[in-house]
């Protein structure tokens, strides 16, 4: 957690550590179950509803609280110390879904179910030709009479599959457009795409003539236009620190866990953690962390002040991205064997921080964004 | 109807780290509700619900409790408002002087229907404070309360003993303490916590003669065994009796 918390935002991270601990860490392999997922999100999401975090940087006219960036990410920090997919979960749920404002009337409809965890928010952007290749994605959408008509498809959408409703980017005459789609709208198929981490709704979704009215519908021009996205982050600072944090909460998850398994664990008699080269791995492990998290806090802080920096922002989830493999590698293998063994539910960890390292772009694609915010010739933005 | 809740403020264990010659270094534990109190809270909280009655914390303890986060934290979970005794000369009472302190604050607080305590502190874990506090106010006390049902004038409560339920009717004011099982603890939200900064805090100037019945010699935590890390295999002849008597000979 940062250091500069409010005292208010203090309490808020700890009801959600003890929610975490208590509630989610019993129930977390749940999620990696295809059978089972569904339950476990919708019991999680209900509970985050109850609590408040869901709306916690939202309006307060569509259930929201209008606190601060920073209180969302200490939340979503404490989440993915148990459960990172969750985490990501919560990026989506409370960084996106205000994007449904956009449409006042599915913002009015929908806002205040998600945030009371009646509902489940998905957003699908990513195209077979590539997330931000956007200049090959074939034109997705027409428009016939009042009513736009999809047909396209999407890939790697978290909770598609459970999604009650959907926000689908797609070109409409060289531009990007927002669609909002609800649940079993005809023509909508998914499809699961077993992973390799996260979770087990990793899903892939097929739009085939379906009809969304006009009022449904929003221009994205400003955010990428002519096949090229425009400057800044479709989310703006929100999108990319909610999920840069999920990578810093994995890390200290699998470092406190760790931290106790070399305390208890002996060799030739005397608990690992006694041990010097143990001590010096540990501390420069600790270090990571903090670096990581001296820069999201920081970014999140300048951005309610009202003086946003993207390039720390990119900054944030180029650094998050980049350690959480190689910490995680350095944890896991503390353990062992027992590291290597799903039960002891410690390698999901390592799993989970390459779906981190993808999600919400790559570390090349960021590095472009920040390359062109520095000014660079012919850098592009490349990260949404 | 107006419930107290008395409850505690004491160091988070989690934080208190022991030295090597065994004493307790607590100063990187912040103050914390103790546990079972909030179950006490959480339970005053859903009475004043089905009823309508005001909630009102009271506690005592050194001017470390006089923190606005742990405030706010007890004022997060169904109290109304909070009226406190801070005073470093309340610093580790002993449950006799704690009970007299209290007693102060309830006679302060007129009116009063009924206290409820927690089942004991998460520290001491002594269960006195609420038989010596009804002693002092004269009401009658239950303690090991399962549930609570408010009636005309009266409570009626369960208490699960050893094989059976007894079920007793008090009548009000009465001083009851309560186990965990009566209401699970909240988890504050985002509604309680705002609120809870906005909620009345009285602090009271200690007008109580303390005198300590108890006097504490040391603190310290037991020594670590040290692991014989001794194995046994399995697969040998009589392994079970050969674990059975490593076993006594190292009692
Ligand atoms: C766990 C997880 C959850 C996800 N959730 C969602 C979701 O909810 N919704 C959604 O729409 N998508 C989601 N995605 C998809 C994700 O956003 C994309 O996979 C990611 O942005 C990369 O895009 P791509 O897969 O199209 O890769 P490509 O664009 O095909 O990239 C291939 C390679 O090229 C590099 N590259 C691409 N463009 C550039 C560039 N301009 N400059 C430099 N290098 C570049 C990339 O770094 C990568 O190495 C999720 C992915 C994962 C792993």
């Amino acid at each position: 957690m940062s250091y500069f918390l409010t005292e208010e935002q203090e309490l808020i991270r700890e009801s959600v550590r003890e929610m975490a601990v208590n509630e989610i860490r019993p129930r977390v392999m749940e999620i990696y179950d295809v059978e089972k997922h569904e339950q476990f999100i919708r019991d999680m999401q209900k509970r985050f509803g109850e609590l408040g975090v869901l709306g916690i940087i939202a309006p307060e006219v569509v259930g929201g609280s209008e606190m601060s960036l920073s209180a969302l990410l200490a939340v979503q920090e404490e989440v993915a110390k148990e459960c990172p997919e969750l985490a990501l979960h919560l990026m989506l749920q409370c960084a996106y879904t205000p994007a449904l404002m956009l449409m006042p009337e599915v913002g009015m409809k929908w806002c205040p179910k998600v945030f009371s965890g009646e509902a489940i928010f998905a957003g699908t952007m990513t195209d077979p030709a590539g997330a931000m290749n956007h200049g090959e994605w074939s034109e997705g959408v027409v428009k016939v009479g009042d009513e736009f008509i999809i047909n396209t498809t999407k890939n790697f959408c978290t909770a598609g599959d459970i999604a009650d409703v959907l926000f689908v980017y797609v070109q409409y005459q060289g531009s990007m457009m927002g669609l909002v789609v609800e649940k079993d709208t005809p023509g909508v198929e998914l499809s699961l795409d077993p992973t390799c981490g996260l979770t087990a709704g990793f899903t892939n979704i097929s739009f085939t003539d379906v009809h969304v009215p006009e009022s449904w519908t929003c221009d994205m021009s400003w955010w990428s236009k002519d096949g090229v996205p425009v400057m800044g982050t479709v989310g703006g600072p929100a999108s990319t620190l909610t999920a840069s944090v999920c990578n810093l909460g994995l890390m200290e998850g699998l470092f406190d866990r760790t931290v106790e398994h070399c305390k208890s664990r002996t060799i030739q008699g005397k608990p690992m953690i006694e041990r010097s080269d143990i001590q010096a791995k540990l501390a420069r492990i600790k270090v990571k962390i903090e670096a990581l998290r001296a820069v999201l806090y920081d970014a999140a802080r300048l951005s309610e002040e009202g003086k946003p920096n993207m390039e720390l922002v990119h900054c944030a989830k180029v650094m998050a991205n980049d350690l959480g493999a190689p910490v995680c590698y350095e944890l896991v293998t503390l353990f062992g064997g027992l590291g290597f063994a799903v039960e002891t539910g410690v390698e999901r960890y390592y799993r989970d921080t390459l779906g981190l390292a993808i999600a919400d772009c790559t570390t090349d694609m960021h590095l472009s964004s920040l390359a062109a915010q520095m000014g660079f010739p012919g850098a592009v933005n490349a990260a949404f | 109807m107006k419930i107290l809740v008395a409850f505690k403020i004491l160091p988070d264990d989690q934080d208190i780290r022991v030295a090597a010659d065994g004493s307790l270094d607590f100063s990187k534990a912040k103050p914390i509700v103790s546990s079972y109190d909030a179950n006490a809270m959480e339970e005053a909280a859903q009475l004043a619900k089905a009823c309508g009655a005001e909630v009102v914390g009271i506690t005592v303890g050194s001017s470390a409790i006089d923190d606005s986060k742990v405030k706010k934290n007890a004022l997060s979970r169904g109290l109304d408002r909070l009226v406190m005794v801070a005073d470093d000369t309340c610093d580790n009472l002993d449950s006799h002087a704690t009970a007299a302190v209290l007693t102060q604050i309830a006679e302060k607080e007129a009116g009063w229907d009924l206290i409820l305590c927690g089942d004991g502190s998460a520290d001491n874990y002594a269960q006195q404070v609420d038989v010596q506090l009804a002693a002092a106010l004269g009401a009658p006390s239950v303690n090991g309360v399962t549930s609570i049902k408010l009636q005309d004038g009266c409570i009626v409560c369960e208490r699960a003993l050893e094989s059976s339920i007894e079920t007793v009717e008090v009548s009000l004011p009465a001083v009851v303490s309560v186990t965990p099982s009566i209401a699970e603890a909240r988890v504050p939200g985002m509604k309680d916590i705002l609120a809870a900064g906005k909620k009345p805090v009285e602090a009271l100037v200690l007008e109580t003669d303390l005198s300590a019945s108890v006097e504490v010699v040391s603190v310290k935590a037991p020594d670590q065994a040290s692991r014989a890390c001794e194995v046994l295999e399995a697969g040998e002849d009589r392994a079970i009796e050969k674990v059975a008597a490593a076993i006594r000979a190292a009692l």
